[in-house]
């Protein structure tokens, strides 16, 4: 052979190809196996919401929250699937943001219709979303319940998430698509991660929405537990003035409509009892709140987790059951 | 539309069918028709009525590009048809990028004068991309007055240079003159091609979804977090992730634009160079970004005099440029401010004469200017990063009082494994300049490119939109 001519097994073009798509190919599956040695050593296959089968329950549901992004002011500013024709049967309907969403069990709400006929629907949204996007969801659908219970924190009376506003923007055909390369992206993402495990960033938060009641269902893997419960502040001065024209704005709205608002606050980090108290008196709205000495848990530090939230909604119906508000909801 | 997204890779896929079976020596009116709507479609996912704004655009340039090649070069008319093209497009830009910022600016000053309340500001949403195609558009019809480029007698092949979706939102801006001269090549899709196409995809997803992502999360949560960043360790490592982010993103986004227009049948021009390898600014302007420094350098320094009039011109000229440099990334203090210190920087340079890459005899001494060169442009990432001025006395205040600020060595150790490929990359290059190693060859990108592929699987981070896309 002479000096400089390729050895045997690189003397075609062809050849050359071979052997360099062979390399490839063979530092794929090598750093493939060493992703999976990590993942072991650090157990992160087990904590992959991505790995798992089934988490939702229940009746018909959206995958809303894959852990990177939600997407259900899109599904429901544009009605995709149909989603919000319970909603227009209800007689209560739940707003606020995320907290609310977490804060109204779904079973114990149904067993409270079971026994007095009022049909409750949880119509909150994440992402801190406030009254205007509420607003525009009830007058696009012509919503008409009797009594609409409203989370009272702060961010409600601020202006729309970015969610919020990219959704009340779009269009319904963007939405769809937006919505339908979600659902792909997860199933996509779910289908790569049956072999390659995820090391950076794993998702701790996958959520459906039930269609039948609006509710939130999550599949949680989080450790940031803590417990929450309303905070006050000392002073009680006067609300600021951009806080008390969204109240005004928001029930002069629901009264041209003939529906009644309620205030509700869920214990949370962000639950400033003294605000809320601020804005009931200012409005003459009534207030429910749930007695400051119970102890509530978080899965996150912010959202109550399942056992909480049971007992949120029982203390809230008490109260709602006792100012007469099921009674004027039916 | 995002090149991460399910629905780009929707769209490549079916415009690779057609490069495969219409287009599969590049030539050919179907295969063109294909590009031009793919273009078209991609541009106005986002927002579709934006779509009318790039046909304006493209449509005045055009007109005014037709109207330079039918009468005399460098004539008084000509020039009015120039000054036209520039002032639409300009003044489109401003309406879009700086109106906002000019509102907001006079209605404080109106507000503090006048004890008023007033809302001011415009709050519209920035066109994707729209100072790069203007860019390109503009380059077109300097090049046709200046007599080095032949007008097109087709519109739609004028769009599909200013669309080609590769290079829409985020460049490299690319000149007319590259563009074109490719149009007739034959170029089949064979298998370097593919292999180098699929490489340049590879490593810029990996960089963008890996390693700018990565960092991206340590940086926002550093950053949401200023009262944290102490000292002079603080600062300089939040300009270190920094820098690697901006340096991944955007080199990242070239790459794959560079990789998708080559397995297209074209070539993109190199926008990034090894930039932290510079020895000096003016080496680092000719590695950084190099479509725009070349777009600014022949299009507005050189128009301006460049350095044909004497010293005091030449410095005022290069500050100019910068300034307008770091104007046209935003409308914004910090964005000035960015381009105002590399202006001063490279006055200071030019002063020195210390320009260029091998500035120093001494190889200690360049070691020494070359620290003190990416000292300076990575402190001066920190003032591009802010969010107003007020955040630069913050952080100032908190560099000369904070301390040492030995706490964030613990953010930097993990940011450092994010870090590490881009140290990598910038090694490589240096031997490769001292000629100690060659290019990489296909063995070797193999090896690069399958590891890479597993990384970007299995540690992608949480997704953010490419930080170009709002230039």
């Amino acid at each position: 052979m002479h000096k400089g001519q390729p050895s045997f097994i690189f003397n075609s073009r062809r050849a050359r190809r071979a052997w360099t798509l062979l390399l490839g190919v063979l530092s794929f599956l090598f750093a493939l196996i060493l992703v999976n040695l990590i993942a072991g050593w650090m157990q992160l296959s087990e904590d992959s919401l991505l790995r798992q089968n089934g988490v939702r329950a229940g009746g018909e549901a959206s995958l809303v929250y894959d852990g990177k992004r939600a997407i259900d002011q899109q599904i429901y500013y544009h009605n995709l699937g149909n989603v919000v024709e319970e909603a227009k049967s209800a007689d209560v309907l739940f707003l606020g943001n995320s907290r609310i969403l977490c804060a109204m069990d779904p079973g114990v709400l149904e067993s409270f219709s079971t026994e007095s006929g009022v049909r409750f629907y949880n119509l909150g949204f994440g992402y801190d979303e406030g009254s205007v996007f509420a607003m525009r969801m009830i007058d696009k659908y012509r919503l008409r319940p009797k009594i609409v219970v409203v989370n009272c924190d702060k961010s409600f009376w601020e202006n729309s998430s970015t969610a919020g506003k990219a959704a009340l923007a779009g269009r319904a055909w963007k939405a769809w698509v937006d919505v339908k390369e979600f659902q792909l992206a997860w199933h996509l993402r779910r289908f790569v991660h049956r072999w390659i495990p995820k090391l950076v960033d794993p998702e701790k938060i996958a959520i459906w929405r039930e269609h039948e009641n609006g509710a939130w269902n999550l599949s949680v893997r989080d450790d940031r537990q803590a417990t929450v419960s309303y905070v006050a502040t000392e002073s009680d001065d006067s609300l600021p003035s951009k806080y008390v024209k969204a109240v005004g704005r928001f029930r002069k709205a629901m009264e041209l409509r003939g529906i009644q608002t309620v205030l509700t606050l869920v214990p949370s980090p962000m639950a400033n009892a003294t605000f809320a108290k601020q804005i009931a008196r200012t409005s003459g709205m009534d207030l429910i709140l749930v007695s400051s000495e119970e102890a509530f848990t978080s899965f996150d530090g912010d959202h109550l987790n399942d056992e909480s939230s049971r007992k949120f909604t029982q203390l809230f119906l008490s109260q709602f059951e006792v100012k007469g508000y099921s009674e004027e909801s039916r | 539309m995002s090149f991460a997204s399910v629905s780009f890779a929707g769209l490549f896929l079916l415009v690779l069918v057609a490069r495969c079976t219409l287009g599969s020596e590049k030539l050919g009116r179907s295969y063109f028709v294909v590009l031009l709507v793919a273009s078209l479609v991609f541009y106005s996912w986002h927002i579709p009525q934006y779509l009318f704004l790039l046909l304006g655009i493209s449509g005045l340039n055009y007109f005014v590009a037709g109207q330079l090649s039918a009468g005399p070069h460098g004539n008084r008319l000509a020039r009015r048809w120039v000054a036209l093209a520039v002032s639409g497009s300009l003044g489109t830009l401003a309406v879009f990028k700086y109106a906002d910022f000019f509102l907001r600016g006079t209605g404080s000053v109106i507000n503090q004068v006048s004890g008023a309340d007033l809302v001011w500001g415009w709050e519209v949403a920035l066109p994707i991309g729209i100072s790069f195609y203007i860019f390109q558009s503009l380059s077109y019809v300097i090049d046709v007055y200046r007599g080095e480029l032949k007008h097109r007698s087709s519109f739609a092949e004028f769009l599909l240079y200013v669309s080609f979706f590769p290079q829409l939102v985020a460049g490299p801006i690319v000149r007319a003159k590259d563009f074109f001269y490719q149009w007739p090549r034959r170029r089949q899709l064979c298998w370097p091609v593919v292999t180098e196409g699929c490489f340049q995809l590879i490593a810029g997803f990996f960089f963008k979804l890996v390693i700018a992502d990565g960092l991206a999360a340590l940086v926002d949560a550093y950053w949401g977090d200023r009262g944290a960043v102490h000292g002079i360790v603080g600062i300089g490592s939040l300009s270190l992730l920094f820098g690697g982010q901006i340096f991944a993103d955007f080199a990242g986004y070239s790459m794959i634009a560079r990789g998708l227009a080559y397995l297209l049948g074209f070539r993109l021009p190199l926008n990034f160079d090894a930039p932290y390898i510079a020895g000096s600014l003016q080496e680092f302007w000719r590695r950084w970004h190099i479509s725009l420094s070349t777009w600014l350098r022949d299009y507005l320094y050189v128009p301006l005099g460049g350095n044909r009039h004497g010293r005091s011109r030449t410095m005022r000229n290069v500050f100019l440029v910068m300034l307008l440099g770091g104007l046209w990334h935003g409308a914004g203090v910090p964005f000035i401010l960015w381009g105002a210190i590399h202006g001063l920087g490279l006055l200071m340079e030019k002063g020195l004469g210390v320009g260029g890459a091998r500035p120093w005899k001494s190889f200690s001494q360049r070691i020494g200017w070359y620290v003190l060169t990416q000292c300076f442009v990575f402190l001066a990432w920190m003032v591009f990063r802010m969010e107003s001025a007020g955040e630069l006395v913050t952080m100032m205040g908190s560099a000369l009082y904070g301390g040492i600020g030995l706490g964030a060595l613990s953010v930097l150790a993990l940011g450092g494994l994010y870090l590490m490929p881009i140290c990598g990359l910038h090694v490589r290059r240096i031997l490769e300049i001292e000629g100690l190693i060659g290019a990489p060859r296909s063995p070797e990108k193999a090896v690069w490119a399958g590891v890479m592929l597993v990384a970007i699987l299995s540690s992608y981070a949480q997704g953010s939109a490419f930080i170009y896309f709002q230039f």
